[in-house]
């Protein structure tokens, strides 16, 4: 981000503490790097280090765990006012290829990831009557013919961001869901998050979908309907 | 919030932009650093002030009418420079039972949503085909989306002009001219005193009523649609096309 230092905190969030989960990953790290453009203090998780003011190295599946870090962060950074849940698990397996074990993790990091995060986090936004999460699913979260495994699992995040944001937006806390492209240039995402957490004040229990082209998003994963 | 860098000497052309959605959008375009056409169907004080505000250029025009649209972008093109941005949100809303309301209500309705907004992309696209950047923001309805009752026309044109939209992002398919949608839901605008007449209420009593069915438990901010015209007229606007952001508080029916 070669704007870095042109553009220390331009959207007045000096001070305000973002959590971002698989925060070592693609997606996650340009979050990361792109709300330390904005001003934000950042904490990340991930099973490895990662980049952010303070890191922290937790599985997001181990639910006590991720309880104990979000302590650790609101004790040292303070209380959180944005979450991203970026930690997932993909890869293309066709159907009745996959292992269970392998089909239990991968529904464990992206529903159990995210409820975890979720859980640990927003009844203290719920307590202070504001806060933003945004969650990150896939675009094949739709359909997506060889990724059945990567769109069912991800496409519980759909479900679970749009009835969690129903039922915790009275409270004053916003949650919508990046659902990108496979593949789709990670700082797309991030950019999503930067707009959804300075000037998206009036959306919740949305889906947006960053895409190369119109083209893409209509091609290769075969006849998907909106 | 606003960043005056990011539009630097951008041309947007916002019409309907005396009330509301419009007028919010033209501000903050201009705050952006953008060059503001502020378009008016007829000329009323209300334009000149946001015309001022902005340090904009006011522009009189019925956009139902393709030849006063044609004369209004040439008018633009001279004295500003060629239109890179389009909000289009000029809106016509009449409420009345379907069977109730005439064809001239109708199409009343239809030339201003549908027919207006696409004199104005027909008008623009030429141009930005020349500059190869474009950002065309169409701005529709939760209306067009779910339906709403006595509202069949301007529900009806409001679904119109979102598939005109996508289909206009599908035939450029190009990540320099995007095109997308906003579907706004109840916004605080003079439009709601329109659904307040309907129900012989206050517009404070059909915002009281509309809220209790918004998760996030109240009415919109012209100035919340504004922000994210400024996102996809800006960085978002390489990233999303034939999209539709349904900024509405939290209505689930509403996402896709």
């Amino acid at each position: 981000m070669g704007d870095q230092e042109m553009a220390p905190d331009k959207r007045g969030n000096t001070g305000r503490v973002g959590l971002v989960t698989g925060a070592a990953g693609a997606i996650g790290s340009s979050v990361v790097r792109r709300l330390a453009v904005d001003g934000w203090e950042v904490a990340g998780i991930d099973l490895k280090e990662c980049e952010a003011d303070l890191s922290l190295c937790v599985d997001v599946t181990d639910r006590a765990a991720m309880v104990e870090a979000v302590r650790q962060v609101v004790e040292k950074l303070g209380p959180i006012h944005l979450l991203v849940t970026a930690a997932g698990d993909f890869e293309r397996i066709p159907f009745g290829e996959i292992e269970p074990d392998r089909w239990r993790r991968m529904l464990d990091v992206w529903l159990g990831g995210t409820a975890n995060a979720c859980a640990a986090v927003v009844p203290k936004m719920v307590q202070e009557g504001s806060g933003t999460v945004v969650t990150v699913s896939t675009d094949v979260s739709q359909a997506g013919p060889n990724y059945v495994y990567v769109a069912a699992a991800s496409g519980t995040i759909v479900a679970y961001s749009k009835s969690f944001g129903c039922e915790v937006a009275r409270s004053g806390v916003r949650v919508n869901c990046i659902a990108p492209r496979v593949l789709t240039n990670p700082d797309w995402v991030a950019a999503t998050v930067g707009f959804l957490a300075n000037d998206g004040g009036y959306y919740a229990s949305q889906i947006f979908s960053p895409s190369e082209s119109v083209e893409n998003e209509r091609g290769d994963i075969g006849g998907r309907q909106k | 919030m606003a960043d005056k860098n990011r539009l630097q000497g951008r041309v947007a052309l916002v019409t309907g932009a005396g009330q509301g959605i419009g007028r919010a959008t033209a501000i903050r375009l201009a705050q952006e650093g953008a060059r503001v056409a502020v378009n008016g169907r007829v000329s009323h004080p209300k334009i000149d002030q946001v015309a001022q505000e902005t340090g904009g250029m006011p522009v009189i025009a019925d956009i139902a009418d393709a030849a006063q649209v044609e004369r209004m972008i040439k008018e633009i093109d001279e004295r500003l420079g060629p239109i890179e941005i389009l909000v289009a949100n000029a809106a016509r809303m009449i409420m009345r039972p379907f069977l109730e309301q005439d064809a001239q209500e109708w199409w009343a309705q239809v030339h201003i949503n549908l027919t207006g907004h696409m004199n104005c992309i027909h008008g623009i696209l030429p141009g930005i085909r020349r500059l190869g950047t474009g950002r065309i923001i169409l701005i529709s309805s939760f209306f067009g989306i779910i339906g709403w009752e006595n509202a069949a026309a301007y529900s009806a044109s409001k679904s119109g002009i979102s598939a005109l939209g996508e289909t206009l992002a599908a035939e450029l398919n190009s990540q320099d001219i995007s095109v997308n949608i906003i579907a706004p839901g109840v916004i605080d605008t003079p439009q709601l005193q329109v659904d307040a007449d309907d129900l012989n209420i206050s517009r404070e009593e059909v915002k009281a009523i509309y809220s209790k069915d918004i998760p996030l438990g109240r009415v919109g901010h012209p100035e919340e649609v504004a922000g994210t015209v400024a996102f996809l007229a800006g960085e978002g606007g390489p990233m999303y096309n034939g999209r539709t952001l349904h900024i509405n508080g939290g209505n689930c029916r509403c996402s896709k």
